[in-house]
């Protein structure tokens, strides 16, 4: 197969950065778009024909989340459910054009090409999204009664990776389906649910002041999200909210 | 916008609370019209304009209803502004996701509301306050005002707008309020749609009615 690339370039994030267009042949259909991407840098490198691109992936099998490009108007490709090393180049046609961009987002700035800057994710799970529990011996798993239904929607909740594409694809870069996710994975186990009020407070004003948009119920993310979380995540992450605006945790 | 601190989720509420309070105005102001597709000279229309004229606790809900609207319209540019710079660059490609139209429309539905609401102010509230001059039986007003071809017209695609504007606010409201789950979010926005349906056919059938003389 042969694809004509667009592909985002930006040496870093105070420098301007535009499309170039590379044409590349002879890729077979079972390829992965990042793979298609390494074969790409082989041949810039090889022909020295300019520095490679720039992108992130880690694990290539949809769980670590590193992997994000958003791929002709969608983050991780023309596909549901999958992350962009799960992209085959079957879903393309032969002689495509492929518009390759970052995420777009304030508080995902591009650090060069594809590569943005999530860290902000890692600040929300920062200011609340874990348990504070002093280490010792390990309890038994089963010491703890667990409804049956609140443990597989937390289970669901906790496939979450992090990617960013719910950033992505939202009009607003809203990252209520993130935080609905982690609020909700600990909000809805026992161990949990002890702090619920204090985390979703903390983890709602770090995320507003790391400059993400307001969610407009567009469900965009969801429909997006390589592990399919759903928007009633973001509507227990709003509940939380209320009930903590009549109270908090003592700490 | 740094100068007064509300998280995104309370703007978002309240929001979702005014729009409440806004679409049950809209049920009762809808009910009210109703009165005039009966054949009694307006009798009862203009005796409901004589109370609502003179109520004193009628002239305080318009207050509070008018407060409402603007801290309504208020909110929603706050949001729409910290939206827009959440995302300082946009993509090259537009987005091919798979989402609520709704949404995307509800801004722009928004407007188109104001901006009727400007016209529907001009033929009859503007009127009842002595800004504009005109007929002060309303029955007659409407009458006059439903039976010229454009103005029903577009009356009723001010209506489809309303429309289009409930019925996303209230599948959004629900979300908004933490009421969507599992269970009972897809019944919630069934019986939101429903009333979008109800107020805008009130609505819509007196236009209608009075036109074809009914």
């Amino acid at each position: 197969m042969r694809f004509i690339l667009h592909i985002w370039r930006q040496e870093n994030a105070h420098v301007k950065g535009h499309f170039e267009t590379y044409p590349i042949d002879n890729i077979s259909p079972d390829c992965s778009f990042l793979e298609m991407l390494d074969i790409l840098n082989e041949s810039l490198i090889n022909d020295r024909i300019a520095h490679p691109v720039c992108f992130d992936n880690d694990c290539r099998e949809g769980i670590c989340g590193m992997c994000g490009l958003y791929i002709n108007g969608r983050p991780h490709g023309n596909d549901d459910g999958i992350t962009t090393c799960q992209l085959h180049m079957r879903k393309f046609k032969d002689g495509d054009e492929i518009w390759i961009e970052p995420w777009r987002a304030k508080a995902f700035p591009v650090i060069r090409d594809l590569v943005v800057d999530r860290s902000a994710f890692d600040k929300i799970i920062q200011a609340g999204g874990y348990i504070s529990t002093t280490t010792g011996g390990v309890p038994d798993a089963n010491a703890i009664p667990v409804n049956k239904h609140k443990a597989d929607m937390a289970m669901d909740a906790a496939a979450c990776i992090g990617c960013g594409a719910c950033v992505a694809a939202c009009k607003n870069a809203s990252a209520m389906l993130f935080v609905g996710a982690k609020v909700s994975h600990l909000a809805l186990l026992p161990q949990g649910k002890v702090e619920a009020m204090d985390r979703v407070r903390s983890m709602v004003a770090k995320m507003d002041e790391l400059g993400f948009g307001n969610c407009t119920n567009t469900y965009a993310c969801e429909a997006e999200c390589p592990k399919l979380i759903k928007r009633q995540n973001i509507s227990r992450l709003n509940r939380q909210w209320i009930g903590s605006l009549f109270g908090r945790d003592k700490k | 916008m740094g100068i007064v601190k509300i998280h995104s989720i309370s703007k978002k509420i309240l929001v979702a609370l005014l729009g409440v309070f806004l679409s049950i105005f809209l049920f009762f102001h809808a009910a009210a019209n109703m009165c005039i597709l009966r054949h009694d000279g307006g009798v009862w229309y203009n005796d409901f304009c004589d109370f609502m004229g003179t109520n004193y606790l009628v002239k305080v809900m318009e207050v509070v209803l008018l407060g409402s609207f603007i801290c309504h319209i208020i909110l929603t540019v706050w949001l729409t502004i910290e939206n827009k710079m959440a995302r300082p660059q946009g993509y090259h490609k537009p987005q091919r996701s798979k989402t609520h139209t709704g949404s995307k429309l509800q801004v722009w539905t928004g407007i188109l509301i104001l901006a009727c609401l400007f016209c529907h102010f001009m033929d009859f509230y503007f009127v009842k306050l002595g800004l504009v001059d005109g007929n002060l039986n309303f029955y007659d007003q409407a009458h006059e005002k439903f039976q010229i071809t454009h103005i029903a017209v577009a009356y009723l695609v001010f209506f489809v707008v309303v429309w289009f504007h409930m019925r996303h606010g209230f599948a959004a409201m629900f979300q908004t309020l933490g009421l969507y789950n599992y269970k009972y979010g897809r019944v919630l926005e069934v019986l939101g749609a429903i009333y979008a349906w109800v107020v805008c056919l009130m609505f819509a059938s007196v236009v209608i009615g009075v036109y074809f003389g009914f």
